[in-house]
């Protein structure tokens, strides 16, 4: 009970003041009388009161419920938990014009970009996750929304085959992720979050974009994967770069900084496209783990149902009406 | 309101003895005339020869001259005390007060025709002097005593005047109607009738079959008391316009039993028609 009060309240309160009307016909004795001689001499009838009684509340009870009924009272806006299944994916997509380099290990039946092995496998990522919800940012010198946190995988599916363009530009890692994690923003956690990172290579990030970006990682609770594409002849995340060479090798400053982000991360290091397949597949089942969350269910508008009850009420005062003698004396 | 006076006739006759010296109708205690015979009287103490009975006085031991005696015949003064209490303005099958003046102007009527004198008291919550009417015996009072109770206007709700009617009448043991529907309390008509209690008090009771036997058969009705204003909502069906019949059928032995027992005659009752006939054979057989 106390549970329910908490969540009931007034669209329009200041109807409300209109409710001591409802103490009219408690009080007023307008209604159409018999002189009579003498009711002393007349039997105390029970049903005859109690009629009385619920005359006078049913029309106490429809003013008070048309008054409730204008002040729009609602009852709701409860929370219930509830277990997200589907996860929410941000895919962040490099297009920076390195992409359009061939793997490092070059597979035998011909040239296959690392566009072009991201794109097929993205897209085929795209037509099986049926649960989840999409979105994708793609980065080159700047980051461009291509689809938001949503449903719409045709979207998602025509800015990957855009990308057959071709890539152009600088590597804004940073940026694109910012803006990917923008948009889990005001959204209900009803699933895990992930960022798909899609990158070959990375970018020096300065301390204040890591600290911006870490604060962004943890107020999300997003997870990171990163399937980095390796280039022929770009460095290993694994390899620890020699003593002083670190600015030489941003990609294991990037893998470092993701791992000290403190929220779930895993890389996935792909040297060819059977890789990146691996990697997709290995994500599908990581982030279908349940998420537990508050959903705020929609607020019930009470108003019908004072209504009805003002309805019923003077349906009853009508019913009431009807049965009223009009003429006492019986015509001879 | 019709106000034409059609005269209604109706015959009272009395069980005690009237102390009057006025000529009339009734048996007296006076001493005279040759109607009501009382007794044998030595002939000095009523020296009337027409009256000298030869057997009685060869009856009596020591011999004397006796003659018969007999008691005077004489009037009565006959009084209507009108209750004008707000219920008395009731109208169903008919009009109350209209019923009541028209009662009142036949007691007049059938007073002044049997030579009694006529006189109105008409109370409510107090006594009503300007519908007073004090005894006559004129031959127009039946019509003007009608004519005033029909104009009168309501002052007061209650009838708590009653008792004090007994005030405006003569010492002498008269003949009392009094004119009322009984809805008052127990103590009052008690009350009343013991103030009465030197005259002969005929209760008339005036009933409306609107009030209790011609009732809706079936609906919702709110009724408001004429005198206290009070309320009662009444679902009219066949059980409760029984109920309402028993409990009349019970106030009507109440109203006759308290009559009896504060000493007036037994109560008549009155229902939407004032019928002389009915009440001449009421006066004349009930005691």
């Amino acid at each position: 009970m106390n549970h329910f009060l908490q969540n009931a309240g007034f669209e329009l309160p200041g109807w409300l003041l209109l409710l001591p009307l409802a103490l009219l016909p408690l009080l007023l004795r307008g209604h159409a009388e018999f002189p009579y001689p003498a009711i002393a001499n007349l039997p105390m009838d029970t049903l005859s009161l109690w009629l009385e009684r619920a005359w006078r509340a049913c029309g106490a009870l429809a003013i008070a419920a048309i008054v409730m009924g204008l002040s729009s009272p609602f009852w709701g806006e409860q929370t219930i938990e509830r277990i997200g299944r589907g996860a929410h994916i941000m895919i962040v997509l490099d297009r920076s014009a390195s992409m359009n380099d061939d793997f490092a290990n070059q597979p035998a039946d011909g040239s296959a970009s690392k566009m072009a092995a991201a794109r097929r496998v993205l897209q085929d990522f795209v037509s099986k996750s049926r649960e989840d919800l999409l979105g994708m940012v793609i980065f080159s010198t700047s980051p461009i929304l291509v689809a938001p946190l949503g449903g719409d995988r045709e979207a998602v599916l025509a800015a990957l085959s855009a990308t057959e363009a071709g890539g152009m530009g600088f590597t804004a890692v940073a940026r694109g992720l910012a803006m990917a994690l923008d948009y889990y923003e005001n959204k209900p956690v009803t699933g895990a979050r992930a960022v798909l990172l899609v990158s070959d290579g990375a970018a020096h990030l300065d301390s204040k974009t890591q600290d911006t970006l870490r604060v962004m990682f943890k107020k999300q609770g997003a997870s990171l994967y990163w399937i980095y594409l390796r280039s022929a002849g770009g460095a290993s995340l694994k390899d620890k770069p020699e003593e002083g060479q670190e600015d030489a090798y941003p990609e294991y400053a990037l893998h470092q900084y993701f791992a000290s982000l403190g929220v779930n991360y895993k890389a996935y290091e792909a040297e060819n496209p059977q890789a990146v397949a691996l990697a997709m597949a290995d994500i599908a089942q990581l982030k279908n783990l349940p998420v537990r969350y508050q959903e705020a269910a929609s607020r019930h508008d009470l108003s019908g149902f004072f209504y009805l009850l003002a309805c019923l009420c003077s349906c009853a005062l009508l019913a009431l009406h009807l049965t009223e003698i009009r003429q006492w004396k019986v015509p001879a | 309101m019709n106000s034409t006076f059609i005269p209604q006739e109706f015959h009272y006759r009395l069980h005690w003895r009237a102390r009057t010296a006025r000529p009339g109708g009734h048996p007296t205690r006076t001493a005279g005339g040759a109607a009501d015979f009382r007794g044998y009287v030595p002939f000095m103490q009523n020296p009337n020869p027409r009256h000298i009975d030869l057997r009685a006085s060869l009856r009596s031991v020591p011999h004397q001259l006796m003659v018969r005696s007999y008691h005077e015949r004489g009037a009565i003064a006959v009084v209507a005390i009108v209750d004008l209490s707000a219920s008395m303005h009731f109208a169903g099958a008919s009009e109350k007060r209209e019923l009541a003046a028209d009662i009142a102007a036949s007691i007049a009527w059938s007073a002044t025709r049997g030579g009694d004198a006529f006189g109105l008291i008409a109370c409510d919550d107090s006594l009503r002097g300007d519908l007073f009417e004090p005894l006559s015996s004129r031959r127009g009072v039946a019509a003007e005593v009608r004519d005033k109770l029909m104009q009168s206007t309501p002052l007061a709700k209650g009838a708590n005047a009653l008792p004090l009617a007994a005030s405006q009448l003569r010492a002498k043991r008269s003949l009392v109607f009094l004119i009322s529907d009984f809805h008052l309390e127990e103590s009052l008509i008690t009350q009343t009738i013991t103030s009465l209690a030197a005259h002969d008090v005929v209760p008339l009771v005036l009933w409306d079959s609107a009030e209790y036997e011609d009732l809706p058969k079936w609906g919702w009705a709110r009724v408001s008391d004429m005198e206290t204003g009070g309320e009662r909502s009444l679902f009219l069906r066949p059980r409760l316009t029984e109920q309402i019949k028993s409990a009349y059928a019970e106030r009507r032995a109440r109203i006759v039993t308290l009559c009896k027992q504060a000493g007036a005659r037994t109560p008549f009752f009155i229902q939407d028609k004032f019928n002389a006939e009915l009440l001449t054979r009421h006066l004349l057989e009930a005691h």
